[in-house]
């Protein structure tokens, strides 16, 4: 009940922390014009008359790297400052000194990074509404679209959390951070380069860039889903494990 | 656990790779103490204030606040501590109430606990005209007291302030200084700190540690009363010879004169392990000619004790 209590407390200043911070409009804005100009240039590149029903929103949330390219950088970014921040300006004795466990802290920093990594996404839904009014949307592919966007991110931000309990220094945490998933995105794409064999296979898993892929062509990936969860808990645990064992540093 | 003592330190360790930050350090406080926790820089007070809130964990060793162990029963200690960091560190972008508010959440408050206990805090450390300014825009004065506001907010048995007053001004001093003679007896107060004066104002027991093994842990008073120094008569004089020195060192009870020369004026100070012999030196030094501008007897402080034990270090 406390720790439930706290959870809440945590994540509502966690949240209204980073809708204080220029850092969260600096990327919005950033973010928003990123997605505008690819959502334009998708639909200009598609503005032929044979051009299938809904495919500018399939390109648009998994037809193309580009989407991939910048959450890999705007995921860390949000989430450097989780940990690092609190351990650069002391905040973190204030946090760990009143009674609270390492669980709570860490599920807290994760879920707020995570909501403003969905929050960030809301105001491309005007996209499909916009093209409703000029064409049939197909529904079904731009919901499983967005759950593997938005599930990818939260494995990514678990990952960013992770190393932002390592470092008092934000952009060392967000740094490893992009390096190591580019590390994912880069051994995924050894389904093109290998031949055959069990890493082909491996590759093929965890493969993010044919994931997002077959989130937007409206296949609810749930091999992916499995994927995105371990990595995120596994990550978390580290996190966690990190977390308590800073007591004994 | 005697119920008189709030916080037993019996042993407590702290290693890092190659040096023991804290070491072996035993120490306790009782119930309604002020404790003024002394040594220069890096003796590891703050290591130590570090491991009773929990925030790091001892090598080896332990300590019990209020019946608990820090080490076994770490979470219960927490909710029984105030903890004040090291240059009251705040999350700048929070105003004093949303701060205060958050806190009270985490240590469990409901909402309308919160709102008396805010109300009662903000009054006390007088912050109510500046309840809803960004911390960041606020003064240090007034960071300090919301970071104290912060440490006292649970009513905590035991409240520890690492370096409460360094970063403010006298008159910030003087009042945080009564702030903190406000909180006993029902809080109990560790407090470190760099000025001597905050101690002999306020503290009822000094805890001195150096290389973060201790020293003394004694009252101020007892710490005056048995110090190995003794306070120096001080006589400025002229017409003194040889002669008059060696008659004063045949008093009773002195240890040793030193003598000073400025122009024509004799500054001797004059040791003692006896009683006052003022009269005594005044007389011998009219007696052999001297003239005597001014004798007076050099009250010791807290102060030179504290400096003389450290520099003496470990028996």
């Amino acid at each position: 009940m406390r720790a439930l209590q706290q959870l809440n407390a945590m994540i509502l200043r966690e949240l209204r922390s980073y809708f204080l911070s220029p850092m969260f409009y600096i990327i919005s804005i950033a973010f928003l014009l990123m997605n505008g100009l690819i959502f334009s240039v998708i639909i200009s590149a598609l503005q032929q008359p044979d051009a299938p029903h809904g495919a500018v929103m399939k390109s648009f949330l998994g037809g193309n790297e580009f989407v991939l390219y910048y959450i890999m950088f705007v995921v860390p970014i949000i989430t450097m400052r989780t940990f690092s921040e609190e351990i650069s300006t002391g905040t973190i004795e204030l946090l760990t000194t009143v009674s609270i466990s390492e669980k709570t802290i860490v599920l807290a920093k994760y879920i707020s990074a995570s909501l403003i990594y969905i929050i960030l996404w809301i105001p491309t839904l005007l996209y499909p509404i916009i093209l409703s009014n000029y064409t049939h949307i197909d529904i079904g592919p731009i919901v499983t679209g967005y759950i593997g966007l938005l599930t990818l991110g939260c494995m990514f931000t678990a990952i960013g959390v992770f190393f932002s309990v390592w470092t008092r220094n934000q952009v060392i945490a967000a740094i490893t951070t992009i390096m190591v998933l580019f590390g994912i995105f880069g051994a995924g794409m050894g389904e093109y380069t290998m031949a055959s064999g069990t890493m082909r296979e491996v590759a093929i898993y965890i493969n993010i860039w044919s994931q997002l892929e077959n989130f937007s062509q409206g296949i609810l990936d749930v091999n992916a889903l499995i994927y995105y969860a371990s990595v995120a808990m596994l990550f978390l645990w580290a996190a966690l494990q990190r977390a308590e064992a800073k007591r004994w540093k | 656990m005697n119920n008189d003592f709030i916080l037993k330190v019996d042993g407590l360790t702290k290693t890092y790779a190659n040096f023991n930050a804290v070491d072996n350090l035993s120490f306790s406080v009782k119930a309604g103490d002020i404790v003024g926790f002394l040594g220069p820089n890096g003796a590891g007070k703050s290591t130590t204030m570090r491991m009773l809130t929990g925030f790091i964990k001892p090598s080896s060793g332990t300590a019990n606040i209020g019946g608990f162990d820090i080490c076994k029963d770490c979470r219960q200690v927490q909710k029984i501590v105030g903890y004040l960091p090291e240059s009251s560190p705040l999350y700048l972008e929070m105003t004093p109430l949303t701060f205060l508010h958050y806190r009270a959440k985490l240590r469990g408050f409901n909402k309308q606990q919160r709102d008396k206990r805010i109300t009662e805090l903000f009054e006390l450390i007088g912050i109510t005209d500046h309840a809803k300014v960004p911390i960041s825009q606020l003064s240090k004065g007034y960071r300090q007291r919301v970071a104290l506001a912060d440490a006292i907010l649970h009513r905590p048995k035991l409240v520890i302030l690492d370096e409460p007053t360094s970063g403010l001004d006298p008159a910030q001093i003087t009042d945080f200084r009564n702030l903190i003679r406000n909180l006993v007896p029902e809080t109990s107060v560790l407090l470190s700190t760099h000025i001597l004066q905050e101690v002999e104002a306020i503290c009822t027991k000094v805890v001195i540690i150096k290389d973060g093994r201790l020293l003394v842990s004694s009252t101020p008073q007892n710490l005056l009363k048995n110090s190995a120094l003794s306070e120096p008569i001080v006589v400025e004089c002229q017409n003194i010879n040889n002669q008059t020195i060696d008659a004063l060192k045949q008093i009773n009870g002195i240890k040793s004169v030193t003598v000073d020369t400025v122009q024509e004026w004799f500054y001797l100070a004059i040791y003692t392990t006896a009683d006052d012999i003022r009269t005594r030196i005044f007389q011998i030094i009219t007696e052999n000619g001297g003239i005597i501008r001014e004798l007076h007897r050099k009250e010791l402080t807290l102060e030179n004790i504290v400096i003389s034990t450290l520099e003496g270090g470990h028996k």
